[in-house]
C-alpha cells in the first residue's frame, strides 16, 4: 500500500547487479545451464587470484574430494561389516569374498584413506611454506590442524575395525592410553559401557563422530576461506592480507580443478586396489605385539618404546602445540620463505624428526612394548 | 562469558574427583576380553574387602552361566583382591556377554565386558610362518610379561599371533577386471581433462 522505502529495494536489486557481473559458470549445455540458474550455481564463480586454481593450491581441495570417495565407499562397506569383536574379522572376509564388489571398494577405501594422508600432509606444507597461516588466517589454520586431527582418528579407527592383529593392537594401545589418561580416557574404556563392546563403540566413532566433526570443521574452513580470500602469491615483498572478491580468475575452476584432480586420485586408488588390495591379517590374538602400527603412526614408536604408552598423549600434545603456535609466532606480515627462515627451520626439524623416527621404526624388529597387564 | 568458564572448570575439576570417588568400590577386570568357547579367562578383583566370596557368572539376556566362586585375600590393613582362572565351558554360545562376581547377599557386586567367540577351527590354528616373532619365540623374560599370551597359546584351539596376511581367495573375473581397468582409465581421463585443462 505505502510506497516502499528505498532501502527495502535496493537489496534485491544489488543482488541482480551482483549476479550480472559475474560471468555465467560453464555448465556446458541447456540442461546443466537450467540446473545452474536454478541452484544458483553462479554463486561459487566468485573471483579468486589465479594461482588460488594451481595444484599446490588445490591440495586441500584434493583430500576434500578424498573424504567424499571414502564417505561413499564406507556407507557400503558398512552394509557388510559387522561391528562385533566376534564377527568383526569373519565379516571383513565376507566383504573381501562374498560381498558384491566388496573387495574392490574396501581396498579403494584403504588406499583413498592412505592418499589423503598423503595429501593433508602435503596441504599443510604449502600452508607453511606460503605462510597461509598468518593474519587473518590464524583460526582457520588451526581449524584445518583439527582436520588433521581428525583424519589421521579416523586413520586410525579404521585400522581398529579390521580386528585382525594389527587391529587388536592398535585397540590394545586404545585401551591403555585410557588408563593412562584416567577419568579423560573412560570413553576410551571397556568400562564405559557395559551393554555395547568397545569396537562396536570405535566403529561409531569412525562412521558417526568423527565425520560429524569433521563435517563441522570443513564448514568451518571453507566459511573462513571464503571469508578471507585466499592468501596472496608469495613474493619478495608479499605481505599477508585478506583478499576476499579480489582475482583474475573464478572459484568454479578451483571446483573443476579439485573434482578433476579428485577424479584422478579415485583412478589411482582403483589402479592401487588392483595391484596390492587392502591386506587384511589372521584374527587378532589379545595380549600379543608382532605388529607394527600403520606408516603414518609409526614414527611415534621410538618415543612409545623409551617412554611407555604415555608418549602416545605427550609427543602428539606436544607437535600439535608446536604448529598450533606457528601462527602466533611467526607474527610479521611478510609471506616470502627468505623473511621467515627461523621458523621454517624449526619446522623442517620437527619434519627430519619426524621421518627418522619413521625410518629407525621400520627397520627395528618388533619389541614388547605395551605393559599387557592393561590390556583388555 | 565468565559464567561458561566457570561451569566448564568446575566440570573439568569434577572429573577425575568422580573417578576417585569410584575407586572405594569393588571392581572386576578380565584378561583376555576376547576368548574361544573352551578357552580360558582370568578374573581379577580389585578393592574387595578380605575373605569376601563372590560367585563369578557369565551373563546375557536370559542366560547365566556360573563359571565358579573366588575369594578376596587382602594385605593386613589394605583392600583386598582376588585372581581366579576360569574355562569358559565348551557348550557356551559365542556372543557377548558380561562377566559378573557377586557376593552371596547380592549386596556386593563388579561386572565387566566379555566376548566369546567360536572356537578356533583347526586348519587355522597352524602357526603361520612369520618373518617377525611370535609370542612362542620370545625369550622367556619377555614371555613371562605377557600372561595373556601365554595361556592364549597353552590352551587347546589358540591361535598364535601372526603378523602374516589372512588367507582369503580374493577372485575376480575377467569381465570384472576388465571393467575395473577401464572404469580406472575413464576416471583418470576425466580427471585429466578437468584438473589439468578444465581451467581458464
Amino acid at each position: 500500500m505505502a510506497t516502499a522505502p528505498s532501502t527495502v529495494d535496493l537489496a534485491p536489486r544489488s543482488r541482480v547487479d551482483e549476479t550480472i557481473r559475474v560471468p555465467a559458470l560453464r555448465t556446458g549445455g541447456s540442461v546443466g545451464g537450467w540446473l545452474g540458474e536454478r541452484m544458483g550455481l553462479r554463486g561459487i564463480a566468485y573471483p579468486v587470484p589465479k594461482h588460488a586454481n594451481s595444484l599446490p593450491y588445490v591440495l586441500g581441495g584434493i583430500t576434500f574430494t578424498g573424504f567424499v570417495i571414502l564417505f561413499l565407499t564406507g556407507i557400503y562397506l558398512a552394509q557388510f561389516y559387522h561391528p562385533h569383536p566376534a564377527d568383526a574379522h569373519d565379516s571383513v572376509a565376507y566383504i573381501i569374498t562374498g560381498a558384491p564388489l566388496g573387495d574392490l571398494v574396501r581396498s579403494v577405501h584403504f588406499w583413498t584413506a592412505q592418499l589423503i594422508v598423503v595429501t593433508v600432509f602435503l596441504h599443510l606444507a604449502r600452508v607453511i611454506v606460503c605462510a597461509s597461516y598468518k593474519r587473518p588466517r590464524e583460526l582457520n589454520y588451526l581449524v584445518g590442524l583439527g582436520l588433521l586431527a581428525v583424519t589421521l582418528s579416523l586413520t586410525y579407527t579404521g585400522t581398529v575395525l579390521k580386528i585382525d592383529q594389527e587391529g587388536i593392537e592398535a585397540l590394545a594401545h586404545n585401551t591403555a592410553f585410557a588408563e593412562f589418561i584416567g577419568g579423560f580416557g573412560a570413553w576410551f574404556s571397556t568400562d564405559f559401557s557395559q551393554s555395547v563392546p568397545l569396537l562396536t563403540r570405535v566403529f561409531v566413532g569412525h562412521t558417526a563422530l568423527l565425520p560429524l566433526v569433521f563435517l563441522g570443521l570443513i564448514a568451518g574452513h571453507v566459511f573462513l576461506i571464503k571469508q578471507h580470500g585466499i592468501s596472496p602469491k608469495v613474493t619478495a615483498d608479499a605481505v599477508s592480507r585478506a583478499t576476499a572478491g579480489e582475482g583474475d580468475s573464478h572459484f568454479d575452476v578451483h571446483v573443476r580443478r579439485m573434482v578433476g584432480f579428485g577424479l584422478l586420485l579415485l583412478a589411482l586408488a582403483v589402479a592401487l586396489s588392483l595391484a596390492w588390495p587392502a591386506p587384511l591379517g589372521q584374527p587378532g590374538v589379545a595380549g600379543a605385539e608382532v605388529t607394527k602400527p600403520p606408516w603414518m603412526f609409526v614414527a611415534l614408536l621410538p618415543a612409545e618404546q623409551l617412554w611407555g604408552v604415555r608418549a602416545l598423549m605427550i609427543v602428539p600434545l606436544i607437535l600439535g602445540a608446536l604448529f598450533a603456535l606457528v601462527p602466533f609466532v611467526d607474527r610479521t606480515p611478510y609471506m616470502h620463505p627468505a623473511r621467515r627462515k627461523a621458523v621454517l627451520a624449526m619446522v623442517a626439524l620437527v619434519v627430519i624428526v619426524a621421518v627418522a623416527a619413521t625410518v629407525f621404526a621400520e627397520l627395528q624388529p618388533v619389541q614388547q612394548h605395551l605393559d599387557m597387564r592393561v590390556i583388555k | 562469558m565468565k559464567r561458561s568458564a566457570l561451569i566448564l572448570l568446575l566440570a573439568l575439576a569434577l572429573l577425575p574427583a568422580g573417578t576417585a570417588l569410584a575407586h572405594n568400590q569393588p571392581t572386576i577386570r578380565v584378561e583376555p576380553s576376547i576368548v574361544a568357547v573352551g578357552g580360558k579367562l582370568t578374573v581379577i578383583g580389585i578393592d574387595m574387602s578380605a575373605d569376601l566370596e563372590f560367585a563369578i557368572t557369565l551373563e546375557r539376556v536370559g542366560k547365566s552361566i556360573l563359571l565358579g566362586s573366588a575369594t578376596a585375600t587382602a594385605p593386613t590393613g589394605g583392600e583386598g583382591g582376588f585372581t581366579a582362572a576360569f574355562a569358559v565351558p565348551v557348550n557356551t554360545p559365542p556372543g557377548s556377554y558380561t562377566v559378573r562376581a557377586q557376593t552371596q547377599s547380592g549386596k556386593i557386586s563388579a561386572t565387566a565386558d566379555l566376548t566369546v567367540t567360536k572356537a578356533m577351527p583347526s586348519a587355522s590354528m597352524t602357526p603361520m610362518a612369520s618373518a617377525t616373532p611370535v609370542a612362542s619365540e620370545m625369550p622367556a623374560a619377555m614371555s613371562s610379561a605377557m600372561p595373556t599370551t601365554a595361556m592364549a597359546s597353552a590352551m587347546p584351539g589358540a591361535m598364535e599371533a601372526s603378523a602374516e596376511e589372512h588367507d582369503v581367495p580374493r577372485q575376480r573375473s575377467g569381465v570384472e577386471l576388465f571393467a575395473t581397468i577401464a572404469a580406472a582409465f575413464v576416471l583418470a581421463g576425466a580427471g585429466m581433462l578437468l584438473g589439468f585443462r578444465g581451467g581458464e
